[in-house]
């Protein structure tokens, strides 16, 4: 009787795991209807509140601002925009993670320059970077040289001290394990300082990718004659709230389209953190 | 093959001086299993160290085939306690490690690591990451890059310090087998005065504050050993006794045994 009544419930449990796995699938479905629910009445109330419970000249209304995106893209107006801001953006980034990694990498490993440069390199990032761009602006003009500069300089504080722990933190074990095979400082190099200092990089980069567009925004909203953040002084010049929501939501497009982009390509390059 | 004489190691920091060893002798012959025990901090990792060539003796001579040993031996294979495989490399890309450094040519390389894999019974996972393997697959992938490069010594740091006790008597097993086929010199370096006998041709006793070899004993238990059953033989409960007796002394002199 009691070896019946266990296989019955193993062959329960054995029915069990497809049901489990649809449901998964189910729930994911669910969340996402929530999440577009959430969304449409958001969107209702904000229309319904617009010129009933709040004026329309501070918060515009869904419908204008999708009107004003549809007007901008259609007219092909906002592409020298975004295209100025993902330049800047890009170029930054590549621009100041590149220095950032060289940095940290050769002042990780030298003890020598280390102790020299990291305290420089310390004041200079107590300085708070939006106080630069007067400074960027005389050097390199309002264009958008003044707001890549800005980036660069944003995104190399925030990789650089990530690529510099990274290196000062590799495990000496691993690096004594490779010289007794025979390594040479190169191979310790390539095979152990690279690759344990790479998630560090990583997280910094995580940082720094919402940080670019937030540099190149910055900058634009000082000053500069293209750009989204442009469009977004421009409209508040002109008390234009559809203008500007229209601009934010653009940039929060941008945004949410660069963090999915590192998160992807996080979780190749680090798959063998995975199972930590 | 390696001849200790009078080695000494004082380790200072500000004002205090720290005696790890004091006046070792001890000779050690190609091909021998010799193990190491003793209390925490009675210098018995210090010396596998000195042979490794990570640390310089303060005193006295260490040669290696003749030749004294300055800066790091690379006729040895390390395992220590903690292992050290890289985490981002897969069993495979870990074991080849050894193989990249001398620049040997893929083929080969894939060959070798194969045979090597299958030595250490870690077939079915070159593709896994050390994080997704277990304790004692990992010390068989650090082992498996160890003997790869073919070093004449391997030093060993309580390999198996870790594992539970079922899984250590098979390691040793798997150790004395890889040990008869590939003819090695090993030096292990264990707290557990059981799992030395099992393994050695002799036993080192080492003594604490300062760190110095307290008795040399052979182990003249039949080989080759079955590990499951060695414990058994008529002369084990002696040579385990006469041991503990010689341990005992700075038991509770430096940490735990």
């Amino acid at each position: 009787m009691k070896n019946e009544a266990v296989t019955i419930e193993e062959l329960h449990s054995v029915q069990q795991v497809k049901p489990e796995s649809y449901s998964v699938t189910k729930n994911v479905n669910r969340l996402w209807m929530n999440r577009i629910l959430i969304g449409v009445v958001f969107l209702a109330f904000w229309q319904f509140a617009s010129g009933r419970l709040i004026k329309p000249f501070w918060v515009s209304d869904p419908y204008s601002i999708a009107l004003r995106l549809y007007e901008w893209f259609s007219t092909g107006f906002i592409w020298i925009h975004i295209q100025a801001t993902l330049s800047e953006m890009l170029i930054g980034l590549a621009l100041g993670s590149l220095l950032a990694v060289i940095g940290g990498l050769l002042l990780g490993s030298s003890r020598f320059l280390g102790d020299v440069f990291y305290p420089i390199i310390l004041g200079l990032y107590s300085v708070p970077r939006i106080a630069l761009v007067p400074l960027f602006v005389v050097w390199f003009g309002i264009g958008m040289a003044s707001k890549v500069v800005l980036v660069t300089v944003v995104v190399f504080f925030l990789v650089f001290f990530n690529a510099f722990t990274g290196v000062r933190d590799v495990d000496q074990d691993l690096i004594n394990t490779l010289r007794i095979m025979g390594a040479s400082k190169r191979d310790i190099f390539l095979k152990v300082i690279i690759p344990g200092a790479s998630r560090w990089v990583f997280t910094g980069l995580r940082l720094a990718v919402p940080y670019s567009l937030m540099g190149a925004v910055t900058g634009e909203i000082i000053v500069a004659n293209q750009g989204i953040g442009y469009l977004v002084s421009w409209s508040s010049g002109m008390f234009d709230s559809t203008g500007m929501m229209a601009a934010l939501f653009i940039l929060m497009i941008c945004g949410v389209v660069a963090d999915t982009i590192v998160t992807r390509v996080e979780s190749k390059a680090l798959i063998w953190k995975r199972n930590e | 093959m390696i001849d200790i004489q009078n080695l000494s190691k004082v380790f200072r920091s500000g004002g205090t001086t720290h005696v790890a060893l004091q006046k070792v002798n001890l000779k050690i012959d190609k091909g021998e299993f010799v193990s190491f025990v003793g209390p925490s901090g009675c210098g018995k990792s210090t010396l596998l160290n000195m042979i490794a060539g990570l640390i310089q003796p303060s005193e006295g001579s260490l040669l290696y085939e003749g030749e004294p040993v300055a800066g790091i031996n690379q006729k040895v294979g390390y395992m220590t306690q903690k292992d050290t495989l890289l985490p981002w490399r897969t069993t495979e890309a870990n074991i080849s490690v050894p193989l990249e450094i001398r620049k040997i040519s893929n083929a080969e390389k894939k060959e070798k690591v194969m045979r090597y894999i299958d030595m250490v019974n870690l077939r079915g996972f070159e593709n896994h990451y050390p994080m997704q393997l277990s304790g004692g697959m990992r010390k068989r992938a650090a082992l498996a890059r160890t003997l790869i490069y073919d070093p004449d010594t391997i030093l060993m740091d309580e390999p198996f310090g870790a594992l539970d006790a079922q899984l250590k008597l098979v390691m040793q097993d798997e150790l004395l087998r890889i040990w008869r086929e590939t003819q090695k010199t090993i030096i292990f370096v264990t707290h557990d005065l059981g799992e030395a006998i099992n393994l050695s041709d002799r036993v080192v006793v080492f003594g604490a504050k300062p760190g110095r070899i307290r008795m040399i004993k052979k182990i003249d238990l039949p080989r080759s050993r079955d590990v499951f059953k060695v414990r058994f033989h008529p002369h084990y409960g002696e040579i385990y006794e006469e041991l503990w007796d010689v341990l005992e002394q700075d038991v509770g002199k430096g940490e735990v045994v």
